[in-house]
C-alpha cells in the first residue's frame, strides 16, 4: 500500500535528520581533538648518568642509599639499590621466578642462597595466581645491585611514600614485615610492604602483586650501568611500560631526592 | 528648596533607569513575601558560590602557570597581594559550594518538588551537580602538590583497572595525557571547561526553573504537588524588583562574605587543620593520601573485595559503577519512579528511603574513609554498616505510614519494627564475631552512626506530619510597627562595620597586602558579611507592608552573622 507523505512533512523530516546528522558531524573533530596522539613507544636502552651527565659507575655507589632515576617514562621513578646485610656484606642476588600476582597470605621462601627447590616452586605456584616471571639477577662487582620501579602497584603512591627502608630503620605506620636483607620497600599510603632482596615480592597486603624491576646492565670493563627493560607487572597507572614520553639513551640519577627533568 | 530640587532630580534619573532598562517587565517568577527563606533559598547560594569561583577561578589564571603548578600556586599564596585571599577563597567557595548542593538536592528530594512539572529541572540539577563535583577533582588536582600528584596517580589507575586497558587507556589520555610535561595544561583546560559547561547546564537549570517557580509550600498545599505553580494572581506577590533582586543580593553577599571569612579563620588557623581541609599545598611526606571529602566515599566503595570481579582486565567495574555510575543514574530516575500527588516523604517510603539511605551512606562511607583509609572492605564489614540505616528507614517508614495513614499501630507493628531494628543493628557484627571477622569497632560505630542520622531525618518527617495551614498574607494595616526597633539599631552597627572593614582594607592594601593576608581576607568577609546583613535590611524594610512583626531571634538571626564574624576578628586576628 502506497504511503502518501505531504510535501510539507517530507520537508521537516528530512530538514530534522538533516540538522542532528550536522550536529553530530562536528562530535568527532571534537574528541579527535582532545584525544591525544596514543604512544606506544620502544623500550629505551638507557645509560645511569649523574645530574652533571658525567656516567653512573656501579662501584662508586653507596648502600642503602635511593638513586632515583626515571625510566622508561618520562615520570615513572625507579630506585637503584646496592644490598647489603646489616653487618654491611654485599649479598649476591641470583636470578628469580616471581609469580605475577600472589594471595596475600602467601609465605615467601626461606632465603635466595640457591635455585628453588622442586616444592619450594610447586607451594609458589599453589599461592600464585598467575604466570612467573623471570626477575633478572642483581649486577655490578658484587651482584648486588638492583632497581625497582616506585609506583605502588596497589594504588599507584610513588616515591616518596613508597620507598626504601634499610635493616634496622623504624617505620612509622603498620610495622611490616621485614625483607630477607632486614630492608623492606614499603608505602605509607596503604602499607604494602616488599622484599627488594626477592624480586619485591609481596610481604604485607594489601598489594598482590610485586613491584616492576628494571633490567640492568653492567659493563665491567667501563664499570657504567644501563636500564634495559622492564620485568614484572605493568607499571602501576600505566596502561603499558611504553605508553608515553619515554626517556632518551641516557637518564639523570639523583640520591635520595626526585632527579631533575634534564637531558644529557 | 535645594534639598527638594535635589530630591526631584534623583528621581527623574531613577524613573529613566527605571523605564529604559525595563525592570518593572523582568520575566522572572514573582512569589509571595513568606517565601523568602533559607531552605527555599539554597539554590541561590549555590548560585552565589558558582559565582565567586568563576570570579576568583578568573583572576587566578593571571599567575597561574601549568608548567610550574606547585610553585605558581605558592606564588599566588605568599607573593603576590590579595592572591592568599584569591585563592583560599577559591578552595573553600569550592567546598562550601558542593556543601549547599548537597543540601538543595536533598531538601528538593525529601520535599518531593521534583515532580511535575519540574522534572527536567531536577534531571538538570543532577547533572550540574556530578559535573561540578568533577570539576572540583580537576581543580585541586591543579594545585600540583601531594594531594594532586597521588590523585591524579590514583584516578589514573582506578580508570585503568575499571575501564580496561583500551577504553582506560583513552579515558586516562583524555583526563590527565600521556606526555607527564603536558598533564597540567590538560587537567587546567578541562577545569575551566568543565566549569564554563557547569555554568550553561546551570543557565539551563534555572531557566526551566524561572518557567515554573518554587513549588508552592506544603503549608499551603498539604503536602501536594498541586498546585504546581503559584498564582501570579495572587495579592501577596513582590515585584521581582527591588524585593526578589534585594533579597537575592542579601543571599549572595552573605555566602561569599561567609565563604572568604572561613577562608580567613582557615588561613589563621592552617595548622589545626587536617591535610585535606588546609588552604595551603600539602608537602609532607608523612601524610597517607586521601581523596578530597567529597570523593572520599567512592574510595571506600573501591576497597569493596566483594565486589571485586574476576576479570583479568577489569576487575573493579563494578566498584566503578556503583560508586560513579549508579548515584546519577538513581537520582535522576526518582521522578519517573515517584508519579504520586502526595508530596510528603511519608507517603513516597522509596523515594525517602532511597533518600535515607543515599545521604546517611555517602556519610557513612566519607567518615569511614577517614578513619580507616585504605584497609579493604569484606561482606560483614559492609553489613555492619549498611545495614543500621537501611533498617531504620525500612522500620521508622512502615511505622510512620501507619502512623499517617491513621491506621493502629498496635504491640505487633512495634514489636516486629523494633525487632527489625536490632537485628539489623546487631545480627552484622554478632555473625562476623561468630565466623571469626577481626576489629568491627569502626564498622559497628559507623552503622549506629548511620542509625542515628537515619533517626534525625525520620524524626524531621514526623514532626512535619501535620503543617500549620497557610494562606495568602494580609497587608499590614502599619507597616512601619512592623519591623522592631532594634532593626534600625543593628543596621547603623553594621554601617560601622562595613566602614571599618572598608577602610582596614585600603591601609592594608596599600602597606603591605602580602604580610596582612589574613587580616585582608578576613576584613573582607566581614566587609560582605555586613554588606549581605544591610542588603537584607532594605528587604526587609520593602517587606514591611506584607510581613508581620516576628519573634526576636527571626528577626536578627540574619544579623548575627557580621556581629559574630567582628568578635572573632577583634578575638582572633587583631
Amino acid at each position: 500500500m502506497p504511503v502518501k507523505v505531504r510535501r510539507r512533512d517530507f520537508l521537516k523530516m528530512v530538514g530534522a535528520g538533516g540538522v542532528a546528522a550536522t550536529l553530530l558531524g562536528i562530535a568527532p573533530p571534537i574528541i579527535r581533538y582532545i584525544v591525544p596522539p596514543v604512544l606506544r613507544g620502544e623500550m629505551p636502552r638507557s645509560q645511569l648518568v649523574w645530574e652533571d651527565c658525567s656516567p653512573v659507575k656501579a662501584s662508586e655507589l653507596e648502600p642503602n642509599t635511593h638513586y632515583l632515576f626515571y625510566y622508561p617514562l618520562v615520570d615513572t621513578i625507579n630506585v637503584v639499590l646496592k644490598l647489603v646485610t646489616p653487618s654491611g656484606k654485599p649479598i649476591r642476588i641470583p636470578e628469580m621466578r616471581v609469580p605475577t600476582q600472589m594471595d596475600p597470605a602467601y609465605e615467601p621462601p626461606a632465603w635466595l642462597d640457591a635455585e628453588l627447590s622442586e616444592e619450594e616452586i610447586k607451594r609458589l605456584e599453589n599461592f600464585s595466581k598467575g604466570s612467573f616471571y623471570t626477575y633478572p639477577p642483581g649486577v655490578g662487582p658484587d651482584g648486588n645491585i638492583v632497581a625497582y620501579n616506585l609506583i605502588c602497584q596497589h594504588l599507584g603512591c610513588p616515591y616518596p611514600a613508597l620507598r626504601y627502608y634499610p635493616p634496622g630503620t623504624p617505620i612509622a605506620t603498620n610495622p611490616p614485615e621485614i625483607g630477607a636483607n632486614g630492608g623492606v620497600l614499603h608505602c605509607l599510603c596503604h602499607g604494602s610492604a616488599y622484599d627488594p632482596s626477592r624480586g619485591a615480592i609481596v610481604l604485607t597486603p594489601p598489594t598482590v602483586r610485586p613491584q616492576p624491576a628494571v633490567k640492568l646492565e653492567w659493563d665491567p670493563n667501563t664499570d657504567y650501568l644501563y636500564a634495559v627493560d622492564m620485568v614484572g607487572p605493568t607499571i602501576n597507572g600505566k596502561v603499558c611500560n611504553t605508553c608515553g614520553k619515554t626517556v632518551g639513551d641516557k637518564v639523570v640519577v639523583a640520591v635520595n631526592r626526585e632527579p631533575e627533568k634534564k637531558t644529557c | 528648596m535645594a534639598r527638594e530640587r535635589i530630591n526631584t532630580y534623583a528621581r527623574r534619573v531613577w524613573d529613566w533607569i527605571y523605564e529604559r532598562s525595563g525592570l518593572e517587565h523582568i520575566p522572572f517568577y514573582r512569589v509571595p513575601y513568606n517565601y523568602f527563606t533559607l531552605d527555599i533559598w539554597l539554590g541561590a547560594i549555590v548560585a552565589a558560590s558558582f559565582f565567586w569561583l568563576a570570579f576568583s577561578g578568573l583572576l587566578l589564571i593571571f599567575y597561574y602557570r601549568p608548567e610550574q603548578p606547585l610553585e605558581s600556586t605558592k606564588s599566588i599564596l605568599f607573593e603576590k597581594p590579595f592572591g592568599a585571599l584569591l585563592l583560599t577563597s577559591h578552595l573553600y567557595a569550592a567546598h562550601f559550594m558542593l556543601i549547599a548542593i548537597f543540601a538543595h538536592a536533598f531538601r528538593n528530594l525529601f520535599k518531593g518538588v521534583y515532580k511535575r512539572p519540574r522534572e527536567l529541572v531536577w534531571i538538570l540539577g543532577v547533572a550540574t551537580g556530578f559535573l561540578a563535583l568533577q570539576t572540583a577533582f580537576f581543580g585541586y588536582s591543579l594545585v600540583g602538590d601531594r594531594i594532586a600528584k597521588e590523585a591524579i596517580n590514583i584516578g589514573t589507575a582506578l580508570n585503568i583497572r575499571s575501564l580496561g586497558e583500551e577504553i582506560g587507556l583513552y579515558v586516562v589520555s583524555v583526563l590527565f595525557g600521556l606526555d607527564p610535561a603536558e598533564t597540567y595544561f590538560r587537567v587546567f583546560a578541562l577545569h575551566v571547561l568543565a566549569a564554563a559547561i557547569v555554568f550553561l547546564l546551570f543557565l539551563l537549570h534555572f531557566g526551566l526553573f524561572e518557567m515554573h517557580g518554587p513549588a508552592p509550600k506544603e503549608e499551603e498545599t498539604g503536602w501536594k504537588a498541586k498546585p504546581e505553580k503559584i498564582p501570579q494572581d495572587r495579592p501577596d506577590l513582590a515585584p521581582w524588583f527591588p524585593v526578589n533582586f534585594v533579597f537575592i543580593t542579601a543571599v549572595t553577599l552573605l555566602t561569599w562574605g561567609a565563604i572568604i571569612f572561613i577562608a580567613g579563620l582557615a588561613q589563621r588557623f592552617a595548622d589545626l587543620l587536617p591535610p585535606l581541609f588546609k588552604p595551603y599545598p600539602v608537602e609532607a611526606e608523612d601524610f597517607t593520601p586521601m581523596p578530597p571529602w567529597f570523593f572520599l566515599y567512592t574510595y571506600r566503595i573501591f576497597q569493596m573485595t566483594f565486589l571485586t570481579l574476576n576479570l583479568e582486565d577489569t576487575p573493579q567495574l563494578l566498584q566503578f559503577i556503583v560508586a560513579l555510575v549508579l548515584p546519577p543514574l538513581v537520582l535522576i530516575a526518582i521522578p519517573f519512579i515517584d508519579r504520586k500527588l502526595s508530596t510528603h516523604p511519608i507517603d513516597r517510603p522509596f523515594v525517602s528511603g532511597l533518600g535515607i539511605v543515599m545521604l546517611v551512606g555517602f556519610t557513612q562511607l566519607t567518615i569511614w574513609s577517614l578513619i580507616e583509609p585504605g584497609i579493604p572492605v569484606g561482606f560483614i564489614q559492609f553489613l555492619t554498616v549498611a545495614s543500621p540505616p537501611i533498617v531504620t528507614a525500612i522500620a521508622g517508614l512502615y511505622l510512620l505510614r501507619r502512623v499517617r495513614q491513621g491506621r493502629p499501630v498496635g504491640t505487633g507493628e512495634l514489636l516486629s519494627a523494633t525487632g527489625l531494628l536490632v537485628g539489623g543493628i546487631l545480627l552484622p557484627p554478632l555473625i562476623g564475631m561468630a565466623i571469626g571477622v577481626p576489629n568491627l569497632q569502626e564498622e559497628f560505630i559507623m552503622g549506629l552512626l548511620g542509625f542515628g542520622m537515619a533517626s534525625v531525618i525520620l524524626g524531621w518527617m514526623a514532626a512535619k506530619m501535620k503543617v500549620e495551614p497557610e494562606g495568602v498574607l494580609e497587608r499590614q494595616p502599619d507597616p512601619d510597627a512592623s519591623i522592631p526597633w532594634y532593626l534600625p539599631l543593628i543596621a547603623l552597627g553594621e554601617v560601622g562595620i562595613a566602614v571599618f572593614s572598608a577602610v582596614a582594607l585600603i591601609a592594608i592594601a596599600i602597606v603591605d597586602p602580602v604580610a596582612l593576608a589574613v587580616q585582608a581576607t578576613v576584613l573582607t568577609g566581614l566587609l560582605l558579611l555586613a554588606g549581605g546583613a544591610l542588603s537584607h535590611a532594605i528587604f526587609r524594610a520593602l517587606a514591611a507592608d506584607w510581613l508581620p512583626r516576628g519573634d526576636v531571634l527571626g528577626e536578627i538571626k540574619v544579623h548575627l552573622l557580621p556581629y559574630i564574624a567582628l568578635a572573632l576578628t577583634l578575638i582572633f586576628i587583631i
